[in-house]
């Protein structure tokens, strides 16, 4: 049938077709092209550093090449600001196949019901991994543990000798911290008996919440926020007196400054293991399990990483495919192995290399006693609310009681709103 | 009649036109529409809950906070900046020795990104950093864990390094009305023995009125929206003693992503930059013929 003509326009009816007839090849070849295409699946992911990276890639291009079939595309997310890129995707349905989340972020998303409910596949793989409490919401399971790590003590021996202190009895009680502290704060010279965070997200609560929960502490009671209870002031007014000997800066400059031999206590992770033996100028220094309140036990806090299915994704085959790669216990011990992390598959936690150093062993010991962020899908606001109280005593312009007081009227009042 | 689309002029404006509705108009609308709504991009409803954000907005301390801060910045930096900014641009105007080079350093962090900037005056703030040993050398106690980590100085800290970064591109501003003038003014004042200060107060200044307007509100929108040294420097931080309001409707929108709230907030933001702007407009004759 001829096409009706605008009279006139002529020309431009005859380039339309010509463009039409393009597009339809091309379309066509697209159709052709897709048949023997691979299926890409993508992979966000935070390890970036040099260490880590190429052993990311060495795991990526292994899976290629045992699955001809699967591309797998990798996107470097960096801490800063990966959770404002990865809410923006879910909000946007632009979600990877396969996700790395932090243990504290997991909650939020799988309580909108935004990660593919993975309970039918992991239920059979639940005691071979460890901390699965963060990806269960509500009896069901949305992901995977993969990299476990906690924070232990630190202690520069240098500077216990210094300050006549017996390095070879670090703090095993918080008064025992808190007077060999003082003892290295008052040496002469730079240093300073604590290493105390200051204004980062997602640090500070992680010094914090393991003081009150070593005091005994829970942080709902009944739905409620239970901050301001003896526990938490107790924590809070600790906490508060370790500053007062401590230095303020951000997570880095203080590991810096404990591997310049500066600083006498600091909680820190495995990656300050690893910088503190790379580096032939550190300190003497030792590893101990977190001091506990005098009442009660030791607790540390632990972290994790988690691989999720979100649900937008279409090949969730495939991902699933991926994961169960990256889970294997060699491939597990290899990439914790480089970093520093904990394997959360037991059996690769269990390698001699793990128990067998003296260090190493200090982690794998603390993690028996550390506790994950507590489920809540507001968790992100909650924690802020949180770190606010502790900033509030650590500034010295409010009581403990007071901030904790405050902290808690401004969560219970976050619960409260639909 | 011609069909609109057969119109040139349509075709000329369309390009402008549909981005500024895009990108400007609908945003600007659908965030007045998210401030009535408790909407969260993961939450996505966008039901019409009434005028609770603002109501909360009364009554966060943190708001008020971020207020205080943001006055403050602005009260501070502006005239300071406005000031500076005319001296320098008299001085590098008379014929100096090495006027070039001082016109180009005055200028340099102008043209540097604002990010390198505040990450070299981080460092330059630590405990450890320059300022301090300078402070110290002084005979001034600098703050026990550096500038940007005490709530007394972290705001100062932050007002400093910006009236330096800002300074350089209000100056040339200045420097180019400053070379506009008729040399005729400056005849005139010297025939009838006008001092120097008599010439700055009395011919300079009246003449450079438009520009001095254009700097100060200039400046004042800017100086309102002071975001990056904030997040680069101290996030908010120490206890919020550097949290402006862009900090705030950032954390509530883009960290929080309680969107409504953060609409809310931006517009409680809106609302204070156009008072203000309004106010020195008004007191500073926009739109006033200059009478010499």
């Amino acid at each position: 049938m001829p096409l009706r003509q605008a009279p006139g326009a002529p020309k431009v009816s005859v380039m339309m077709r010509i463009l039409g007839g393009c597009l339809l090849v091309l379309v066509c070849a697209g159709c052709i092209r897709r048949v023997d295409e691979k299926t890409t699946i993508t992979w966000w992911q935070f390890w970036t550093d040099s260490r880590a990276k190429p052993l990311i890639e060495e795991l990526v291009a292994t899976f290629e090449g045992a699955n001809p079939n699967i591309n797998v595309e990798v996107v470097d997310l960096t801490w800063a600001e990966g959770h404002q890129k990865i809410v923006v995707a879910f909000a946007t349905g632009t979600t990877p196949d396969v996700l790395e989340l932090g243990s504290d972020w997991v909650a939020e998303f799988s309580s909108k019901g935004l990660l593919l409910d993975l309970t039918a596949e992991a239920e059979r793989h639940l005691n071979q991994f460890a901390m699965w409490e963060p990806v269960a919401y509500q009896g069901r399971i949305y992901g995977y543990p993969w990299l476990l790590g906690t924070r232990v003590l630190f202690y520069n021996k240098d500077l216990m000798r210094r300050a006549k202190v017996d390095t070879t009895q670090p703090p095993a009680t918080w008064s025992e911290w808190l007077s060999q502290a003082r003892a290295i704060n008052n040496l002469k010279g730079d240093v300073h008996g604590f290493a105390a965070n200051t204004f980062e997200r997602h640090r500070l609560y992680k010094k914090f919440l393991p003081l009150f929960w070593s005091a005994g502490g829970e942080l709902f009671v009944d739905g409620k926020c239970a901050l301001n209870s003896r526990a938490g002031l107790e924590a809070l007014t600790f906490y508060r007196e370790l500053c007062k000997v401590g230095v303020f800066d951000v997570q880095r400059e203080l590991d810096l400054a404990f591997q310049r031999g500066k600083i006498g206590f600091t909680i820190s992770g495995d990656w300050l293991l690893q910088q503190l033996r790379r580096d032939p100028k550190s300190p003497r220094y030792g590893l101990a399990l977190m001091p506990r309140a005098d009442t009660g036990i030791s607790v540390s806090f632990a972290g994790g990483e988690y691989l999720v299915v979100p649900k937008k994704s279409v090949h969730a085959q495939e991902a699933q495919l991926f994961i169960d790669f990256l889970l294997q216990p060699e491939n597990n011990l290899k990439l914790c192995r480089a970093i520093g992390f904990v394997p959360a598959h037991t059996a690769a936690a269990a390698n001699p290399y793990f128990t067998e150093d003296p260090h190493l062993n200090v982690f794998n010991r603390q993690l028996e006693s550390s506790r994950a962020t507590p489920v809540h899908p507001r968790w992100v606001e909650i924690e802020e609310m949180i770190e606010g109280a502790v900033e509030r005593a650590m500034y010295g312009g409010t009581s403990p009681d007071s901030a904790l007081e405050r902290a808690c009227s401004d969560i219970d009042q976050l619960l409260s709103r639909p | 009649m011609k069909p609109l689309w057969r119109r040139p002029a349509v075709w000329l404006v369309a390009p402008w036109a549909i981005s500024f509705v895009a990108f400007w108009l609908f945003p600007l609308g659908f965030a007045l529409y998210l401030a009535f709504t408790s909407y969260s991009p993961l939450g996505g409803d966008l039901s019409f809950v009434g005028p609770q954000n603002f109501v909360r907005l009364w009554g966060d301390g943190d708001f008020w906070q971020a207020a205080r801060n943001t006055l403050l910045f602005v009260g501070v930096t502006v005239p300071v900046t406005t000031a500076l900014a005319l001296g320098l641009a008299l001085l590098l105007n008379s014929r100096i020795r090495g006027r070039g080079l001082f016109r180009a350093a005055f200028f340099f962090p102008s043209i540097t990104s604002l990010v390198v900037v505040a990450l070299v005056w981080t460092a330059l703030y630590t405990r450890d950093g320059v300022l301090s040993s300078v402070a110290v050398a002084l005979g001034f106690t600098p703050p026990e864990h550096g500038f940007l980590l005490s709530t007394s100085t972290a705001l100062p800290a932050i007002m400093l390094l910006d009236v330096w970064a800002a300074v350089g591109y209000y100056m040339l501003l200045y420097l180019a009305a400053l070379q506009a003038l008729p040399a005729e003014y400056f005849e005139s004042a010297r025939l009838l023995a006008a001092s120097r200060w008599q010439t700055l107060r009395f011919v300079i200044w009246p003449a450079l009125r438009p520009m001095t307007l254009l700097v100060l509100v200039l400046n004042t929108i800017k100086s309102f929206q002071v975001f990056i040294e904030v997040y680069v420097m101290t996030r908010g931080g120490p206890l919020g003693s550097t949290r402006t309001l862009v900090y705030f409707v950032y954390n509530e929108g883009l960290v929080k992503f309680d969107m409504g709230y953060a609409s809310a907030a931006a517009f409680a933001l809106f609302a204070l930059v156009a008072a203000v702007s309004l106010v020195l407009a008004r007191r500073l004759g926009f739109g006033k013929e200059i009478a010499v």
